[in-house]
């Protein structure tokens, strides 16, 4: 009987997937890939960057879709896995994608850029911020984020300019992200006349901080960046305060979101983040957040909006080169400027924006808010 | 290479490292003591106890949330049942496996349990993680921070170099005290106490303990459900000390505690408890002179050093312990 | 008290016990022969609730015997002190007596290792002293000490002289025959039939499974069959 049973179960379960699967490609619709971070970690970050996206496509829709045509948005989550992402887009090049909205880690975006480019297929991302990534050279890839090195820079100037300090300690999660930037931010220390008095790399999954809060008391840093994103930074902060360091803690785009100030709590004191400016206070982008809340009822990332204005470039990009080829698209996106959600936007010849602008935020009264320059 | 090395050494902040590896190192060995005395008993190795450590941090910041809500935060009330809810849930949870993923495979091949055990340890992983969403939580401020005030400061800083105090925080002192208390109720209940002669009969001659009337199925899962509730202490504690939960931490801890406990000698209590401690301090060592990521290369290096230089672990041939 | 009726067992396809009828009265010794292999071990490890039944009933006090697992059986006063002694060689002594009295009142503990005391006075001496530690004599007197504490209504005994100087063989029957004296039936198994039928009131004796002979241990003694097969004369 039990294995009758354990038969039966596993033909219900084979004939899901069967139905998963036998979903044929629609040739009727336009594909967009939206890839991104939606479970795990840092999964605040990605997700509502992955809805800024379907929301502009939704938006298109409504219009009557693009080239006489709908768009279909097929998401994936890749779970910020470097392998997982190869996976997940392997599929949607198996799919049919003409374009990815997407990755959001860096450590995602890497593996991947290669195989979109491979298969023809335009990326934008709106989250990777990894100087390598548009390095590499391929015409189709963009992004609407600024890239580490800027954000690293604007760190240090803070830091050492601004605050007048010398010894840095580094602290980084061994990501493609984490350890990319917290190099970039050694070096310029270094290249000041700074003191790095330590650089150390964590494993993601780390959540006691002891002895790295340790051995950064025993060295007299006077400030601790760190290459970390939210998940891990918050408890760092907290458990650096309660253990007796309270030193300035700088970090970039991976550290800022809501939950690190959660985490923290009352001793989220002294946090100096990069990011972008305060869009909410943008006239153009008060539409979409008001669409974002009533939609899903939350407050969105900092990254959705990104996410829009990505989908925004791509669509009208496509529309102007009245095409869905890539190369078409790429070359249009690479000559126009662009009205987004975000304002202005216009690609360099790499991919990267012209104009960017990191500002640093900061904590006060449990929010994050932009540091008076 | 090597000069510098040393020179690095020098620097290491030796007190405060003990101190933290101390601290840590007591949570594992609450943990190690699951594996341990399950193993004791039944000369197998329950996988899942690890993830017992997760759901015990759930089930307390869960409880406590839903204490809140009830009547309110009366801090030193929802804490201490939050506490006592996760330790009723992981008994739940430790009985309920050893019922159903153990007990009827007691006699077959020792693959058998084995496999069940890693795949009661992935269903409840996922289980957790599907139920609260795949994201990291943080343990309740409220509750944590009352515990941050420094008791003692046992290193001045050096404004020169601009090294920071040393000190031993209320928290850590309730952990290393709470540790303690466990584990001498523990050495009691099994020395001194008659269900610890039974299981120890039950360890040493299960059928012999069957026919002096012993019922072995009862206190084999009387076993299971101490270690779990230790294992459920060791999460609450973790997550107070970490202000974090996350869905995976059970693995990592677990992996870790179950060195442990091979450390110190599969099945001796003691042992589990030196292996904890070892693993704790070396791990914070470690990750001072080394570096974070050498701690596992270290840590899985010694434990393949004990296995060929001592087998049964540091403390195994002092069998007379063995639950 | 004790009844077995047309008892089959098996390990396997292989069939021991081929239909065992055997009674045990109360206040009586009961000795149980044969030769190695014949299946006396597994007559009492069945009854003790150790080897399933494959047929034929077990009655106990006029009801059938419950047997899910021995110390169910146990805890309906039947204690089964099993051939090997298996004294739990980590514990000491006294923790082995106490494991016998596992779920009885702890106030009845203290009377009951007094009466063992008596019994065996060389067990006080080694209370602290582990199990393993001790002499094969004095770990079969813990192994029916321990049985002892169970306050059984019946004792089962498997071979208690086996590997035993015949000294100490002698103390351990003359105890076992004040046991039954002061009211415990005993079923005793034994290779050293001419001192179990000695002591005992009747004797079955089982041959590769089945009982092929019953009487009193009188007339067992006396029975040219037994003499020849079990008493070694005439050889
Ligand atoms: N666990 C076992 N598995 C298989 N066969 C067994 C087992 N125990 C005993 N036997 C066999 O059953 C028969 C009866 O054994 P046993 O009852 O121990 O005999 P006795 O006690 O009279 O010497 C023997 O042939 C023995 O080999
Ligand atoms: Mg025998």
């Amino acid at each position: 009987m039990p294995k009758q049973l354990f038969l039966i179960l596993t033909l219900l379960v084979g004939l899901t997937f069967a139905a998963g699967c036998s979903k044929s490609s629609d040739p009727s619709t336009i594909k967009i890939g939206l890839a991104g971070v939606q479970t795990g970690n840092d999964a605040m970050l990605g997700k509502s960057m992955v809805e800024g996206s379907a929301i502009a496509l939704d938006e298109w829709n409504a219009k009557g879709g693009i080239l006489g045509k709908k768009l279909e948005a097929i998401s994936v989550d890749d779970e910020g896995n470097s392998e997982k992402a190869v996976n997940v887009a392997n599929d949607l090049v198996a799919k049919g994608v003409v374009a990815v909205l997407g990755h959001f880690n860096s450590s995602c975006t890497i593996p991947t850029m290669r195989i979109y480019n491979e298969s023809k297929i335009l990326q934008i991302t709106p989250g990777s911020t990894n100087t390598k990534i548009t390095q590499e050279g391929i015409p189709t890839l963009f992004r609407v984020v600024g890239r580490d090195a800027q954000q690293a820079e604007v760190n240090v100037n803070y830091l050492f300019d601004t605050l007048g300090l010398r010894k840095l300690a580094v602290i980084h999660n061994s990501t493609s992200w984490g350890e990319g930037i917290a190099k970039e931010v050694a070096d310029l220390w270094k290249k000041k006349g700074g003191e790095v008095v330590e650089f150390s790399g964590i494993n993601e999954a780390d959540r006691d901080f002891s002895a790295n809060i340790a051995t950064i008391k025993s060295k007299g840093a006077q400030a601790l960046f760190g290459g970390l994103m939210y998940a891990q930074s918050g408890p760092l902060i907290n458990k650096m305060r309660k253990d007796g360091l309270e030193i300035p803690f700088a970090g970039g785009d991976g550290s800022f979101d809501p939950a690190l100030i959660t985490a923290a709590g009352d001793y989220a004191t002294n946090v100096f983040l990069t990011f972008g400016p305060d869009m909410e206070s943008k006239p153009e982008a008060r539409p979409f957040y008001e669409k974002y809340r009533a939609r899903y009822g939350r407050e969105p990332g900092p990254y959705a909006i990104y996410g829009y204005a990505a989908a925004q470039v791509l669509l009208t990009a496509m529309e102007k080169a009245a095409s869905t080829d890539a190369a078409k698209v790429a070359e249009v996106m690479h000559k126009d400027t662009f009205q987004t959600a975000m304002g202005e936007i216009a690609f360099d010849e790499k991919g990267d924006l012209r104009k960017t602008y990191f500002v640093i935020w900061t904590v006060k009264d449990k929010k994050f808010v932009v540091l008076q320059q | 290479m090597l000069e510098s090395f040393i020179k690095s050494l020098a620097g290491v902040p030796w007190l405060e490292l003990l101190i933290t590896g101390t601290v840590k190192g007591s949570m594992y060995a609450l943990i190690a003591l699951g594996y341990t005395m399950v193993y004791g008993i039944l000369q197998m190795i329950n996988f899942a106890n690890g993830e017992i450590f997760m759901i015990g941090m759930f089930a307390t910041v869960f409880g406590i949330a839903l204490l809140s809500s009830l009547w309110g935060s009366f801090a030193a009330i929802n804490l201490i049942l939050g506490v006592v809810f996760a330790v009723i849930l992981a008994s739940a949870y430790g009985y309920g496996s050893e019922r159903i993923a153990y007990r009827r495979l007691r006699n077959a091949h020792i693959l058998a349990p084995l496999t069940s055990a890693i795949g009661l340890s992935i269903v409840l992983q996922q289980f957790i993680s599907n139920v609260v969403g795949n994201q990291p939580f943080t343990f309740p401020n409220y509750y944590s921070d009352p515990f941050a005030w420094r008791v003692v400061t046992l290193v001045q800083g050096n404004p020169a170099t601009g090294a920071g105090d040393v000190g031993i925080s209320m928290l850590q002192v309730c952990i290393l005290t709470t540790a303690c208390l466990l584990m001498t109720a523990l050495f009691y209940m099994i020395h001194c106490t008659r269900v610890g002669i039974a299981m120890r009969a039950v360890s040493q001659d299960r059928l012999m303990a069957s026919l002096v009337g012993i019922p072995v199925n009862h206190v084999i899962a009387f076993t299971f459900i101490v270690g779990s509730s230790l294992a459920a202490v060791a999460g609450t504690l973790f997550s107070m000390y970490t202000t974090t939960l996350t869905w995976s931490a059970g693995t990592a801890s677990g992996l870790k505690a179950f060195t442990a406990a091979i450390i110190g000698g599969i099945g001796n209590i003691p042992g589990a408890v030196l292996g904890g401690l070892l693993i704790g301090i070396i791990e914070d060592f470690t990750i001072a002179i080394l570096g974070a990521q050498w701690r596992n290369v270290i840590l899985f290096a010694i434990l393949m050093l004990t296995l060929i230089l001592r087998p049964r672990g540091l403390l195994g041939e002092r069998v007379a312990d063995k639950v | 008290m004790l009844k077995l009726e047309n008892v089959h067992a098996a390990y396997g396809p292989v069939e021991v016990l081929k239909g065992i009828n055997l009674e045990i009265n109360p206040g009586e010794i009961v000795a149980l022969l044969g030769a190695n292999g014949a299946g006396k071990s597994t007559t009492l490890l069945t009854s003790a609730g150790v080897v399933a039944t494959t047929g034929g009933q077990i009655w106990w006090e006029g009801k059938p015997l419950l047997r899910p697992s021995p110390d169910v059986v146990l805890r309906q006063g039947i204690c089964l002190c099993p051939e090997g002694r298996h004294i739990f060689p980590r514990l000491t002594v006294k923790e082995n007596l106490l494991s016998g009295s596992y779920l009885l009142p702890k106030s009845r503990d203290a009377a009951k290792l007094d009466r063992i005391f008596d019994f065996f006075p060389v067990l006080k001496e080694r209370l602290q002293q582990l199990g393993g530690t001790l002499s094969g004599g004095e770990q079969q007197m813990l192994a029916i000490g321990r049985s002892l504490m169970s306050e059984p209504r019946l004792l089962m005994l498997d071979e208690p002289s086996l590997g035993l100087a015949p000294q100490i063989v002698q103390r351990i029957f003359s105890i076992i025959q004040t046991i039954n004296k002061e009211g415990t039936p005993i079923l005793l198994v034994e290779q050293n039939a001419r001192e179990a039928l000695r002591i005992a009131h009747r004797g079955y004796v089982i041959v590769t499974g089945e009982i092929v002979l019953t009487d009193t241990a009188s007339s067992l003694l006396n029975s040219d069959e037994v003499r020849r097969a079990y008493l070694g004369e005439d050889e």
